[in-house]
């Protein structure tokens, strides 16, 4: 890089990388810190956004950039997406306090964290550094060193990285898949309705009770049955059209009742 | 290659620059995790501390010239995301059992 020179005082300029990153690195600090410290749950979660998008730059600089990319679209554009239409779903507008009856814990965790902190800064900087750093991968019989020219020979970061993510880690990928799967299984079977309405048309059909509950009803339906009608003074009553179906009582109300129907086996009358 | 090792010929920046700020990030993250007592913010700093990881792993494998690092990083952003889901949905969960996202509150399964 050249110098400013203003007059005879010569300013020397950092390399351009250092202008770069340490905007970067700074505003990535400050918006980890500031995710950390407010008390709004939204705020939180822009701060993080900001943090990822400067962590990305950062990914462009070490020459990551199809990861860079895959930060922004994934990490800010899915996961924290996801987690801000998850808070203002829950709708709960003011978080717990910070402190409050866990102070302890709070004055307990900040020395600690920033001890963990300063333990691994000094590590790093007072660890001896790799000094031939021309390591690269073992492919087949022959050690492959990604240089920068190399890299630009195959066709740049993304070609590399599909090459030795569909050679070297095939198998990883495929299990990631699973994984993938899972997950999408695993959070349609976790956040439904826990008792469909569905099951309240089906079970009578085949014969068996529901027992006191309604099942399409919402536990928070079930709050206001149970503690405010009592305290104005109004007999609880179950809903009508769970009542006709209490006949063939099955002496299982609370197996039925918690929803895992799928689970359980069903008990047949007559 | 000269006693600091710098992650590549064009940028200029050294290596433990990267992984003081990976450091630095998962240690915020850390104490986030421990500190905060919304369950969703928790559920933030441990992706902050995730990310902090990840670019722990992006200068290494710039800094040796291998691609392992990058495809690590691949990975974690899989389960990252697979995380996410599920977790968001046993916290959705939960709110309909208790509507509190307060984790000292939720004590579902000592009651």
């Amino acid at each position: 890089m050249g110098d400013i020179s203003i007059g005879d005082v010569k300013i020397p300029l950092p390399p351009l990388g250092q202008l770069v990153f340490l905007p970067a690195a700074g505003l990535a600090i400050i918006s980890g810190i500031m995710m950390i410290t407010r008390r709004n749950a939204v705020h939180s979660a822009l701060w993080l956004i900001m943090a990822f998008f400067n962590l990305a730059v950062m990914y462009v600089m070490l020459g990551a950039e199809f990861l860079a990319a895959l930060q922004v679209l994934v990490y800010t554009g899915a996961i924290l997406v996801l987690f801000l239409f998850v808070i203002m779903l829950l709708g709960l507008k003011e978080g717990p306090k910070l402190g409050g009856v866990h102070a302890a814990q709070l004055v307990a965790a900040w020395p600690v964290g920033v001890i963990l902190m300063v333990q691994l800064l000094l590590i790093i900087l007072f660890s001896s550094q790799p000094r031939s750093v021309h390591i690269g991968d073992i492919i087949g019989n022959q050690q492959v060193v990604w240089n920068n020219e190399l890299v630009l020979a195959q066709g740049g970061n993304v070609q590399v990285l599909g090459q030795t993510l569909y050679t070297q880690f095939l198998l990883p990928f495929e299990i990631a898949s699973l994984v993938l799967l899972l997950a999408i299984v695993g959070a349609i079977v976790l956040s439904r309705k826990e008792e469909p309405a569905e099951v309240e048309e089906i079970l009578p059909a085949l014969g068996i009770s529901l027992g006191r509950r309604s099942l399409s009803r919402s536990s928070q339906e079930d709050q206001v049955e149970k503690k405010l009608l009592p305290a104005l003074g109004v007999t609880y009553a179950p809903d009508a059209t769970v009542k006709e179906y209490e006949q063939p009582t099955v002496d299982q109300p609370d197996a039925i009742g918690a929803g895992t129907t799928a689970g359980v086996e069903l008990p047949k009358e007559k | 290659m000269d006693q600091v090792s710098t992650v590549s010929q064009t940028t200029g920046v050294p290596l433990a620059w990267f992984l003081a700020v990976g450091a630095i990030l998962f240690c915020l993250g850390f104490i986030g995790v421990l500190t905060r007592r919304n369950v969703l913010v928790v559920f933030m700093s441990a992706e902050l501390m995730m990310n902090a990881v990840n670019l722990t792993l992006i200068a290494f494998s710039a800094s040796l010239n291998s691609m392992a690092g990058q495809n690590f990083v691949v990975f974690v952003v899989t389960i990252a995301a697979a995380e996410a889901a599920v977790g968001l949905a046993i916290i959705i969960s939960m709110v309909r059992q208790k509507p509190t996202v307060d984790t000292t509150d939720m004590d579902l399964m000592q009651e």
